[in-house]
């Protein structure tokens, strides 16, 4: 089985918010009510005239010791066999404690507003059918067909690399071993399987 | 100042009032039947161990149903709340409140019903049931004050606070609608639990503002929370103020006014919501973005 994990390299990206839309057509994910698996942010820095824009995009970290995943009373979230934290829709509480929980604000409320209008979207094609909490499963479907994660298929700048730690010859792993790619806040004891390159 | 410069502060929305009414609730609940035990069984004060228990039972089953139909996005599913007992607090927290009504259940059911079977269980049962709801405010505190995503909420002392608050309540709780009974010993307790209410408060204090390691990100929420009105108003001065001079005043004049205890319960029930709703809405994600 693979580790899979994702690697962002702050450098090149953009802020085009193409993977934001990419995930968000691949997952339905809602964003009329700005809720998204992954958001690029737009972080202005400093005083004139030293001043910076940076774009940091954001998605959930995959840990190997998830806050979310010890806190749900209902075991809705999962690890699965690939490493990858998901969440099992029929049997999410909602009671959103993997909310709290979450150091990287991965999650958000898939509300009954949502399904509804996820519906009257999407129809007898919608993926989410029950209110529940949401957040990024790195396209476990897409992965298992041989393809990338949408987000990463979509980047322009090549700023998402996606792989398996676990295969020294993938390019994830070699970023992350030469040390240039970095986990945040190793502190908080998460081991979060995505790494920024800045 | 790196890491200050990193930081970027936004306002978690998991939890919001109809929690900190469930933790209060289930707070008070909890050590209504602990100190209705604890009376009944060592002073044996009987109405209070029978309508005391009733009480605690009945705030049990309203906090339940608070977090089930105001905080849950789906409340049908609650009966998935104990597929994790490993690890979950909540998980917990489910089962030591049916621990706990169930125990009082059993407990109170002889004041009714005559079970010669129940008799030689009745301490068990009581036990059980005192001990359960003791740790409801501890386990239900450690919920909240587990996880390290919100800095403010992330320390020992939270647990050690509700626990406190809501024996607070109870204590005061108890002498306003059972009658004093001894009513020294009942300023004795209030006081008690005024001075270790102070303890806490000041430990929290000491916590964000004087610690060496103090964390910058707690500090935040605790320096949003302290400028509250809600907070000054509802936990200092209602809470906690006030109950303590009445408290002193009666206790030390000998002047037992008549509301003094009604007027106590009242003041920290106020202030225990506003302490509870105060924390959690103050409660601040510190996303680690590296700009």
């Amino acid at each position: 089985m693979a580790r899979y994990g994702m690697v962002i390299d702050l450098r090149t990206c953009v802020g085009c918010q193409a993977c934001s839309a990419a995930c968000a057509t691949e997952n339905q994910t809602p964003y009329w009510s700005d809720k998204w698996r992954t958001r690029v942010l737009d972080i202005e820095k400093g005083e004139y005239p030293n001043t910076g824009r940076h774009f940091v995009p954001t998605i959930c970290m995959h840990c190997e010791e998830p806050a979310c995943l010890t806190i749900c009373p209902s075991q809705a979230t999962f690890r699965d066999e690939n490493g990858s934290i998901l969440v099992n829709y029929d049997t999410c509480l909602g009671c959103k404690a993997c909310m709290a929980a979450c150091p990287y604000g991965a999650r958000y409320v898939y509300d009954k507003n949502d399904v509804a209008k996820n519906r009257e979207i999407h129809g007898e094609l919608s993926q989410h059918n029950v209110v529940h909490i949401d957040k990024c499963t790195f396209c476990f479907d897409r992965v298992e067909r041989g393809l990338e994660p949408a987000c990463v298929a979509t980047c322009p700048a090549h700023t998402r690399i996606f792989g398996d730690l676990d295969d020294p010859n993938s390019e994830v792993a070699k970023l992350v071993a030469s040390g240039i790619a970095k986990p945040l806040r190793p502190d908080l004891n998460t081991k979060p399987k995505v790494f920024y390159i800045y | 100042m790196a890491v200050e410069n990193s930081l970027h502060f936004e306002r978690q929305e998991a939890y919001e009032w109809p929690l900190a009414v469930y933790l209060l609730l289930g707070g008070i609940g909890g050590a209504f039947i602990s100190l209705s035990f604890i009376l009944h069984y060592l002073f044996s004060w009987s109405p209070v161990g029978n309508y005391g228990m009733l009480i605690g039972m009945g705030l049990f089953a309203l906090a339940g149903l608070v977090l089930i139909f105001l905080d849950l996005e789906r409340p049908l599913n609650a009966i998935y709340s104990l597929n994790n007992i490993k690890t979950s607090g909540i998980s917990w927290d489910v089962v030591l409140i049916a621990l706990s009504f169930g125990g009082a259940f059993f407990y109170v059911l002889p004041f009714y019903v005559s079970i010669p079977a129940l008799e030689g269980l009745r301490l068990f049962f009581g036990g059980i049931s005192a001990i359960a709801g003791f740790l409801f405010p501890v386990i239900s505190g450690g919920l909240i004050s587990a996880p390290v995503s919100v800095p403010l909420w992330h320390t020992p002392l939270l647990p050690v606070l509700f626990l406190i608050n809501s024996f607070g309540v109870s204590v005061s709780a108890v002498p306003a609608i059972f009658g004093p009974g001894s009513e020294i010993l009942a300023f004795i307790f209030n006081l008690a639990v005024f001075m270790a209410n102070l303890v806490s408060l000041g430990g929290f204090i000491a916590f964000y503002e004087h610690a060496h390691n103090g964390p910058v990100e707690a500090r935040y929420g605790f320096h949003e929370m302290w400028k509250k009105f809600n907070f000054q108003i509802g936990f200092l001065v209602v809470g906690l103020l006030f109950p303590l001079l009445l408290s002193g005043y009666m206790l030390f004049t000998g002047n037992f006014l008549s509301w003094g205890f009604g007027a106590l319960a009242l003041a920290q029930l106020i202030g225990g919501f506003a302490l509870r709703n105060c924390l959690l809405k103050h409660g601040y994600h510190t996303y680690p973005w590296p700009y």
